[in-house]
């Protein structure tokens, strides 16, 4: 480079400082409005996932140990024996006595027989 | 920092209280940023919303408080970049919004001085405008932000995360093209004097 053209050059770019200079000072940070805040929220609250699935995924996992301790409870329930779990009624009394008798009358009959 | 550590570190946590706070702290420095970066004031809240917006978003990602505003210096620098790719696409509105601008200008400053002042800044605009329309998007950020913003070479390092001398290399061809630029314009108006 010519130190015509280097001197030539320097001093463009001084005048190029010069502008970036007056630009800084044409460009000042504006004043943020009055909305800045509430319509940036509303801009978040717009872009989060979708509101149904939070509420849903926190229903199932509170509810799942709840509905697991019902499932064994009514397991227990149904495996035990009935008779176990309630006073029997006079009807069944009454059946259980009769069923007794009959098979006590065949067990004598069977004796007899021999 | 214009907040205390402790401040990122529960924003970070999703405290909305924290992160309310670390808007107001730093909005006024982007919004600044990001006019000098997109050079149209109609457009500098929209922009700096979408920052913050990204900031929300990615905060989580944020590994300490320590390396808070080069990220977020980041996140304007891509928010600039991608207004400035979406206004290169729609050219032609822009032109229309450019002269409504104008019309705009000249109805809001009331008079004399005022006026003229507002005119020498809005011509200053124009050029500077025009001078970074002959370099990239990439190029017209990084010279923005070394020249205007006053960014050193090592903070642009940690905002682009690339070496020293390929931002040098980059500024400087930059630079070369918009001083060229610079002399064609000067060039014009003596022709037309």
């Amino acid at each position: 480079m010519t130190p015509d053209k280097a001197g030539h050059m320097r001093e463009e770019e001084r005048r190029l400082e010069r502008l970036w200079e007056a630009y800084r000072m044409a460009t000042p940070a504006p004043e943020p409005s009055a909305n800045f805040m509430p319509e940036l929220w509303a801009k978040i609250e717009a872009t989060r996932p979708v509101s149904w699935v939070e509420p849903l995924r926190l229903l199932v996992t509170r509810l799942a140990p709840i509905l697991a301790l019902l499932i064994v409870a009514l397991g227990l329930y149904w495996w035990n024996p009935r008779s176990t779990t309630a006073d029997p009624t006079y009807v069944e009394v009454l059946a259980a006595d009769l069923i007794e008798e009959q098979q006590r009358a065949l067990w004598i009959g069977g004796e007899d027989s021999i | 920092m214009l907040v205390e550590p402790e401040v990122i570190t529960q924003a970070r946590s999703g405290d909305p209280a924290a992160f309310s706070e670390l808007v107001r702290a730093y909005r006024k420095r982007i919004l600044g940023t990001v006019f000098r970066l997109i050079g149209r004031q109609e457009d500098v809240e929209d922009v700096g919303q979408e920052v913050f917006l990204r900031l929300y978003h990615s905060l989580d990602q944020l590994r300490t408080p320590e390396v808070f505003e080069p990220w977020l210096y980041r996140l304007t620098v891509n928010a600039a970049y991608d207004y400035l790719r979406r206004q290169k696409r729609q050219a032609e509105s822009r032109m229309a919004d450019l002269s409504e601008e104008q019309v705009i200008m000249a109805d809001a400053a009331a008079s004399g001085r005022r006026a003229l002042e507002e005119k020498e800044k809005s011509q200053i605009r124009e050029l500077v405008a025009m001078l970074l329309d002959q370099v990239s998007e990439e190029d017209r950020i990084l010279l923005t932000l070394k020249e205007v913003e006053g960014l050193s070479l090592k903070e642009l390092e940690k905002i682009y995360q690339v070496n020293e001398n390929a931002l040098k290399v980059r500024l400087f061809r930059a630079r070369q093209r918009v001083i060229k630029g610079y002399e064609a314009i000067q060039k014009q108006e003596q022709q037309v004097k």
